[in-house]
């Protein structure tokens, strides 16, 4: 991902060069090759690491340039040690040459810089430097990073200085003022992020006409990256941006790259608006790569407990750190990096390491010390970080040796960024993942070979989530009038002509929100406010808690708005690089948070309660009972037959849900020995939204049948919907986070159990879609896990604990899947055969055979 | 329309969480509609009727939350409003369609303030070149100037922000002083209109404007981009009057919309006080509510401008009197004398111009006025000495600063001048091998410095002073 990165370009940097012969100096044999050896050796870490998958190293294949690329930039790429070009790198350029959209969907590391750099400089040549370029990356750092290689490119070209010069520009907030301008006028190839895309460029888009009256690239880096609300804006300002275009008279071409992800193709559309040329076959050379997946010891075979994953890191931290070495640490939470960074930073002579050289890093720690432990990690001077997400994307942080990821990074495409992480010098690395207990986790290590098959994962993206398009339409009013033709419709608009609904939406900015002003079949802008500064990409990111210290108002860090709920409350204990702070006063209107420095010996974790009513039902698939009867009924009333074998079945929905949220409670828990030391209570203002939900209900007959209805009161049905909710990211690309769940025994609106499953965002973004076309794939890995599972009544690894679901828990959760998971496919119900409930909230229909509701009898989150 | 539309519509309702009621088509309504409307857009109506304008009432709370800069109408004057188009508009015919003026001709005697247009043909190019800092204004003359004032939709910029009212005002060869007040009937009607304003920008050597290099200008600019047309400000002198009126009342400040705006120093510089003014903060709404057919407010937006850019006359007159501190009828400037003379050397040394800044005074004894002012005139004046080569002036007055000050030492701003004084005085006494002098004024430097720990600049300079006296002692 580095720029200037070939083949085996001009790759290996001194340091890198140093820390290898370092690493290597006075064994004879590699740290990565001495620590798999030691792992497979010592009884203690053989018995645990339950799977060893090893890719050996690979030579690629390789194909010449493309005949018409320009001969100075076929020397140029000699120069940099290019020779030939790997395959799937010759027909990327090749296609993009031809002028086709392109999608390089190849690993990390594989060389997808030179596909989009060689196109993009060929037609600088071309046209003698009339062309021009826009690269959207996902952060500044790498932004940075591209611009410093395509400025070395431009100089071996010897088009660095005079009249035909090319400019590589970084444009960001930190650009200064001064050099703006000359940056907008002459840049040919422009480096920048999404944000100032949308905030900075778009809305003053009359100073960029040199860039957009020329502009034949759109260059988007990490696409995998944009899926969800983030994803789905950042489709409408790509929306946005070729409609600019198109008003200055230009028709860019996308050229894009992504990890590896399911349906690339379908993805590239909906983000794109039209089909792109899709090169997913790597080609390039690797080096050897040794895998292994680590089962935390059962503690408790009966009660399925598993030692926990960040202690098994702690200890395997022995064996896979050293000084001689880099070893990354990725974990899925905040807390968690704090948790082991505190742990390794106490525990660092014994690895043989300095305390400084062991450091913490994630989002929400301030940018300079970010930037620090990022040159510590470039010139080795830090042996031993522990990240969030924060360090998956490519920003520079050098190549590393051994990666340990605590718990499943919830995607295959974020298991592949962070393995991507290490070992990209050519010499052997190793990757560990480390399971937790948890069901994913679990059915990983039982399926390890889900990570290396082909990826399963859906990518949730919905650039017509209504809340969305409709700020996003505001901001592009504001860029530039909408015109609508003859018919009302805005079919000659070059983005948004072909998205269903615009038209009505700007009709509703103009009549009832008040923003804009229809004269004469044409909308315009028509508000004093600057509407792009106040729409956020990433769905409420301007909302941020700001955690300060109370009295000197020192920034300590920031949250989501929607995290804050159960990180800010007021005895929350919020911790920065193993430093504990408790929260002392939480100004939710103002959105700040005041903490005090205290010696803490717990951490605090809060909870929530949630309730859905059901606003609209838009799809449906449905199986009659007589399709498939349920194998062995049980628990019917002495007396009582089995029902007939008519009617419905099972069905599942997609449709509109009201979701409202209150936090409660927090509890104390202590550090290392995670007793349960206190609690509290939680007085914060609900959260409500409006989104979409993906529901199962069952009917009467086979609710009674299964047992989901009546004795347990409902904990297996919980169960099954918490065991859904974390096993859904194996196929939809997201976080158990994302999804909000309500399990209800009774729903009001159905009279029958319904687990209803949310999409945790304001209008929702197409997760409720991508749960419906998984749910069988997603109820089959439910019951694998639960089967496999080695706990006799439940654990944390598949139905959750026994004091949780009860006695009967686990065998009633397996009697659902075995039923919901088996048989005839479900099919799909005409959309008339639908009732909608906000014309006729109360047909009685909804509410099943006894013909009214209980809501006491709901079981909720 | 259709059921499909009424669904979304009330999706979009529930989804962006506003409350809202099906707008009424019919005509009589919409009057109805349009007050509220205008109330909630002018921020001062949270609970009347709409509805609508809550989202953007939400959207401005949030930009204000943000510390965005929002002008909000507090209490609007009773400025009258008026029904449809502004009264006296002039069509004029330009290459692509028809552009909308008000054009009204003064008697250039006429009085604005106590200052009368005419004194603006009085202003000495010099001043205003020296105090604006700026070599291409040595010619500057009122009489080939253009005043230039914009109304528009919004402090932000960017594509959507229009400039919908721009006032230019000129002298005309006859003596008088024509006041054109070009409007924009239409955001369809912008091309034409943009061409009128910028063919006559074009025709004048001078731009004049307060704030406009910030603020008027770009927006101007983003709108001839938008259609096309080329820039008339290229290679044509701009003086903001903001950035020298700013020196000459003493350097920092509030800001062009704090106490340093225009209404201020028209005010405390050429005496006029306007009554019943129309904030500009509500221009906007006033031109949304001409083009939604309602009741607005233009009147006052006109007038409004009319006043800014006479008082861009004035402070044009004033700003070229600076040198001789006196009008040409002899009436002393209005404003610290002090603080003129001040900004006069101090714009001066900015252009290494030591000889030219002594030259400048018109006063060296201010009676009456605050030490720390007056010690920081000194301070510059002595170091203008000292730089010219009156040596034995410059450190006598350096050494006068050091005892004055350290007589009213408690007031901070009087040690950073006592700090300095005696530290040029030092590193004036080393260069020359005044040991005994310089020895003194060291002593006296970190005395000072034992008073107030001094800025890094300071701390910087005593080393460097130490270190000399070392070399030349050893």
């Amino acid at each position: 991902m580095i720029a200037g990165n070939g083949p085996e370009g001009p790759k290996i940097q001194p340091v890198d060069a140093a820390r290898a012969a370092a690493g290597g100096r006075g064994t004879g044999q590699n740290p990565v090759e001495r620590i798999v050896s030691s792992l497979k050796a010592e009884a203690r870490w053989r018995e645990r690491i339950v799977h060893w998958h090893e890719t050996p190293e690979r030579e690629g294949s390789r194909r010449g340039f493309p005949a018409n690329m320009a001969p100075e930039l076929v020397q140029v790429l000699h120069e940099q040690g290019v020779r030939t070009l790997r395959t799937h790198q010759a027909q990327a350029i090749e296609a993009a040459l031809n002028g086709e959209d392109v999608l390089v969907a190849t690993p990390t590391a594989s060389g997808k810089t030179i596909c989009y750099t060689v196109p993009v400089l060929q037609r600088l040549l071309e046209t003698d430097g009339q062309a021009r370029a826009l690269f959207l990356y996902p952060t500044k750092a790498l932004s940075q990073d591209q611009t410093v290689g395509l400025t070395a490119m431009i100089e071996g070209l010897g088009r660095h200085e005079g009249e035909h010069a090319f400019h590589a520009f970084t444009y960001d907030g930190d650009t200064p003022t001064s050099v703006r301008r000359t940056l907008r006028d002459r840049g040919h190839m422009v480096l920048t992020n999404p944000w100032m895309l949308h905030q900075g460029i778009l809305p003053n888009h009359a100073r960029w006409a040199e860039l957009f009256k020329g502009l034949e690239f759109i260059i988007v880096d990490e696409v995998h990256s944009l899926s969800g609300v983030f994803g789905s804006s950042v489709a409408n300002v790509l929306r946005r941006l070729v409609r600019i275009a198109a008003h200055y008279g230009a028709h860019p071409r996308f050229l894009a790259s992504s990890a590896t992800v399911r349906e690339p193709a379908a993805h590239a559309q909906r983000l794109f608006g039209r089909p792109v040329t899709v090169v997913d076959k790597d080609a390039s050379p690797a080096g050897k790569r040794y895998f292994a997946v680590y089962n935390p010891p059962l503690l408790n075979p009966v009660a399925g407990l598993r030692a926990s994953a960040l202690e098994e890191a702690r200890k395997v931290a022995s064996a896979v750190c050293g000084s001689h070495h880099q070893t990354i640490f990725f974990c899925g939470r905040r807390t968690a990096v704090e948790v082991l960074t505190r742990y390794l930073k106490e525990g660092a002579s014994e690895l043989g390491l300095k305390p400084s050289e062991v450091k913490g890093y994630r989002g929400g720690y301030l940018p300079n010390m970010r930037r620090e432990i990022e040159s510590g990690l470039k010139d080795g001077s830090i042996k031993v970080v522990i990240s969030t997400n924060a360090l998956e994307l490519g920003i520079d942080i050098g190549a590393l040796d051994v990666a340990v990821l605590v718990g499943y990074p919830g995607s295959q495409a974020s298991f592949w960024q962070r393995a991507g992480r290490v070992g990209r010098r050519g010499g052997p690395s190793l990757v560990l993942q480390l399971a937790r207990s948890e069901p994913t986790d679990q059915y990983l290590a039982a399926h390890p070979e889900y990570l290396f098959a082909a990826p399963r994962e859906r990518l949730g993206l919905d650039p017509d989530n209504l809340v969305l398009l409709s700020e996003q339409l505001k901001c592009a009013a504001f860029e530039l009038p909408f015109q609508r033709a003859e018919d009302g419709s805005l079919s000659g608009d070059p983005s948004f002509g072909q998205v269903s609904g615009a038209a009505e939406v700007l009709t509703y900015l103009a009549e009832y929100s008040g923003f804009l002003m229809e004269r004469e079949r044409t909308f315009y802008w028509m508000a004093d406010a600057y509407p792009a500064q106040d729409v956020s990409l990433a769905g409420g990111d301007l909302d941020n808690v700001l955690i300060l210290e109370q009295g000197t108002e020192r920034a300590l860090g920031e949250t989501d708005r929607e995290s804050s709920l159960v990180t800010c409350h007021e005895g929350a204990i919020y911790q920065v690089q193993g430093v504990t702070w408790r929260i002392e006063h939480f100004d939710h209107q103002n959105r700040r948070a005041y903490a005090k420095q205290v010696e803490s010996d717990y951490y605090t974790d809060a909870q929530s309660d949630t309730d859905v009513r059901i606003l609209r039902l838009e799809e449906c698939l449905r199986r009659d009972r007589a399709d498939f009867a349920v194998a062995h009924p049980v628990t019917l009333p002495e007396g009582v037959m089995p029902a007939e074998q008519t009617g419905e079945d099972i069905s599942v929905w997609r449709g509109e849900v009201h979701v409202t949220t209150v936090a409660t409670l927090y509890k104390k828990i202590r550090f290392y020995t995670k007793e349960n030391v206190g609690a509290g209570e939680i007085h914060l203002p609900p959260e409500e939204i409006d989104t979409e939900a993906f529901l199962l209900t069952l009917s009467e007959e086979t609710a009674a049948e299964l047992g989901a209805s009546c004795s347990d009161g409902g904990t297996a049905w919980h169960a099954l919907g918490e065991l859904m909710r974390s096993t859904a990211p194996l196929f939809v690309r997201c976080q158990p986070s994302d999804l909000g769940l309500c399990a209800q025994v009774r729903s009001p609106h159905f009279g029958r159990p319904t687990l209803v499953l949310y999409d945790r965002v304001q209008g929702g973004v197409g997760l409720s879609d991508l749960l419906l076309a998984a749910q069988r794939e997603l109820l089959e890995a439910c019951l694998d896990v639960v089967q496999r599972c080695a706990c006799e009544r439940g654990c944390p690894a598949c139905v959750g604990p026994v004091e949780e679901v009860g006695a009967e828990g686990k065998a009633g959760v397996l009697r659902l899947l075995r039923h919901l998971s088996k048989g005839p496919d479900l099919a799909a119900l005409e959309p008339s055969e639908l009732d909608d409930p906000m014309e006729s909230p109360c047909s009685a229909e909804d509410f099943g055979p006894e013909g009214h509701m209980t809501r006491g009898a709901q079981l909720q989150e | 329309m259709g059921p499909r539309q009424s669904k979304l519509t009330a999706r979009l309702q529930r989804l962006r969480r506003e409350e809202v009621t099906a707008p009424k088509k019919s005509p009589a309504s919409r009057g109805q509609k349009n007050i509220s409307l205008k109330k909630v857009s002018g921020g001062n109506s949270p609970d009347q009727g709409l509805d609508c304008s809550s989202a953007l009432g939400r959207l401005r709370q949030r930009l204000k939350d943000r510390g965005a800069v929002y002008s909000e109408i507090k209490d609007a004057p009773a400025c009258p409003t008026g029904l449809g188009a502004p009264r006296g508009l002039e069509a004029v015919e330009v290459r692509d369609g028809i552009c909308h003026a008000r054009i009204q001709t003064l008697d250039s005697k006429q009085a604005h303030g106590c200052w009368t247009l005419a004194e603006a043909h009085q202003a000495d190019a010099r001043a205003v070149e020296l105090l604006a800092q700026d070599a291409s204004l040595a010619s500057v003359r009122a009489g080939d100037a253009i005043f230039l004032d914009t109304e528009t939709t919004g402090l932000s910029g960017g594509s959507g922000t229009w400039v919908y009212m721009v006032g230019l005002g000129r002298f005309l060869p006859n003596g008088s002083f024509e006041m054109w007040q070009g409007f924009l009937q239409g955001p369809e009607a912008e091309k034409p209109f943009m061409q009128e304003v910028a063919r006559r920008i074009a025709e004048a050597r001078t731009v004049v404007s307060f704030f406009g290099k910030s603020y008027d200008q770009h927006r101007l600019l983003d709108r001839l981009r938008l259609n096309g047309l080329d820039s008339p400000f290229e290679g044509r002198p701009h003086l903001d009057l903001y950035y020298p009126l700013k020196r000459l009342l003493g350097g920092q400040g509030p800001g062009p919309y704090g106490d340093h705006k225009l209404q201020t120093l028209e005010n405390r510089l050429c005496g006029h006080k306007r009554v019943d003014d129309l904030p500009g903060s509500a221009a906007p709404e006033a031109w949304f509510d001409f083009l939604a057919q309602r009741p607005h407010r233009l009147e006052g937006v006109f007038q409004h401008n009319f006043l800014d850019v006479l008082s861009l006359v004035t402070l044009f007159g004033y700003l070229g009197r600076a040198l001789t501190g006196s009008r040409v009828d002899g009436r002393e400037l209005a404003g610290s004398d002090l603080l003129r003379n001040l900004a006069l050397m101090q714009s001066s040394i900015k252009n290494r111009q030591y000889e030219r800044a002594l030259g400048l005074l018109t006063a060296t004894d201010f009676p009456g006025q605050p030490l720390a002012q007056v010690l920081a005139f000194d301070l510059t004046r002595g170091e203008c000495l000292l730089r010219t080569g009156a040596v034995e002036a410059g450190q006598n007055l350096l050494h006068t600063i050091h005892e004055r000050a350290w007589e009213g030492r408690t007031q901070e701003d009087i040690q950073r001048v006592g700090l300095e004084s005696a530290q040029i005085l030092g590193l004036s006494a080393v260069q020359r091998g005044e040991l005994a002098l310089a020895v003194e004024a060291h002593g006296w430097a970190a005395d000072w410095l034992d008073l107030w720990p001094g800025l890094a600049r300071h701390r910087e300079v005593q080393l460097r002073l130490t270190k000399a006296l070392k070399r030349v002692r050893f």
